[in-house]
């Protein structure tokens, strides 16, 4: 009896810091790395990033291509993301703080390179039966006006990609793709 | 009691380092020296796969792309940044590639499709070298061991299995 305690107790501190390393501790370390590498005062904005930086945090990207990122935290609100890309290909993303991919669009699926999405924290299980209720069942109607996403975490980040087709359209690439914005819904 | 507890948490933290570091990852169909990232979310192995970029600081790949890494060359040995690789083939068809050598923080060196000079029969020869050498290169960082890392965006043939290229000791 005592040795199949002791067994349990093992087991059960095994599994608790398995889960915690896998699907909590990445998430607080993934904030961290990244508000190091991109600054303070990097919240809520859309930054371009150097060579140096594109290196440090995207291991699928060349270094001079084109990335615009912003951290978002909806803490405070939603959030809106205007992005005005030059024509051809381009990928634009919406990750959670844990690395979770959420959303994904590329010119292909958009059809046309300039776009906004609202970004907001979808609702828990106990507002969404809350809204249910009050709502008499019509909590869930997506709303038509414009795209919208809810990701499941408060935080996280939105990436724009453009590769550059060649290094000599860098600049006006860079230019393009500064006109994006990421900013609170007002 | 501290002792099964001491056990327990060095026990579940080896066991997620171990898992992050190779359940993500599948080798390669036919080139078992890539590995590729399982990229399905709904993959079992998925926070896994997420936790190997996110540990390091770095974001995941994006579900659009394969990503495919290895840390040897053909013959199974570790790349080693004194000597001079070639990493020879046709990419496959793909709105884009990129490619990275690694090690320590993040990416030591990136080459994308649009920067490289590609061979008159449309293939590509990039070499991993510390030393700088004519053509495509790639700087091996000065690490015990480095990871080449080839990220095929978009790939016409999303589910199926990819000719990659192959890298091959040139000298040492």
């Amino acid at each position: 009896m005592g040795r199949l305690y002791w067994l349990l107790l093992f087991m059960a501190t095994a599994i608790a810091t398995h889960a915690a390393y896998v699907l909590y501790y990445p998430g607080y370390n993934f904030d961290s790395k990244v508000a190091a590498a991109m600054g303070d005062g990097s919240h809520n904005k859309m930054m371009m990033l150097s060579a140096a930086q594109v290196a440090r945090l995207f291991p699928a990207y060349s270094a001079n291509d084109v990335v615009a990122m912003c951290r978002y935290d909806l803490t405070q609100g939603p959030m809106q993301i205007s992005a005005r890309l030059p024509r051809g290909y381009w990928t634009f993303s919406i990750f959670t703080v844990k690395g979770r991919q959420v959303y994904s669009l590329t010119d292909a699926q958009a059809g046309e390179s300039s776009f906004t999405v609202d970004l907001s924290q979808s609702p828990d299980i106990l507002a969404k039966i809350k809204g249910a209720l009050d709502d008499g069942g019509e909590a869930e109607a997506i709303s038509e006006v414009g795209w919208k996403v809810e990701t499941p975490e408060e935080k996280g980040i939105a990436v724009i990609w453009v590769p550059v087709a060649d290094p000599i359209f860098r600049g006006t690439t860079l230019a393009a793709v500064r006109n994006s914005t990421c900013q609170r819904v007002k | 009691m501290i002792f099964a507890i001491v056990a327990g948490v060095a026990a579940g933290w080896i066991s997620a380092v171990s898992l992050i570091e190779n359940y993500g990852f599948e080798a390669a169909a036919g080139q078992p020296q890539w590995k590729e990232r399982r990229s399905a979310a709904d993959h079992p192995a998925a926070p896994y796969a997420f936790g190997y970029f996110i540990n390091q600081g770095q974001v995941p790949p994006p579900l659009t792309a394969r990503h495919f890494v290895r840390g040897t060359d053909d013959e199974g040995s570790n790349l080693r940044p004194e000597c001079l690789y070639e990493v020879s083939g046709t990419m496959p068809s793909a709105r884009r590639w990129s490619m990275a050598v690694s090690g320590g923080e993040g990416s030591a060196a990136t080459l994308g499709a649009g920067e490289a000079i590609y061979e008159p029969d449309g293939s590509l020869r990039v070499f991993l070298s510390a030393q700088p050498v004519p053509g495509n290169r790639l700087a091996i960082p000065a690490v015990s061991a480095p990871i080449l890392s080839l990220t095929i965006h978009d790939p016409q043939d999303a589910g199926k299995p990819l000719a990659l290229p192959g890298v091959k000791r040139v000298r040492c």
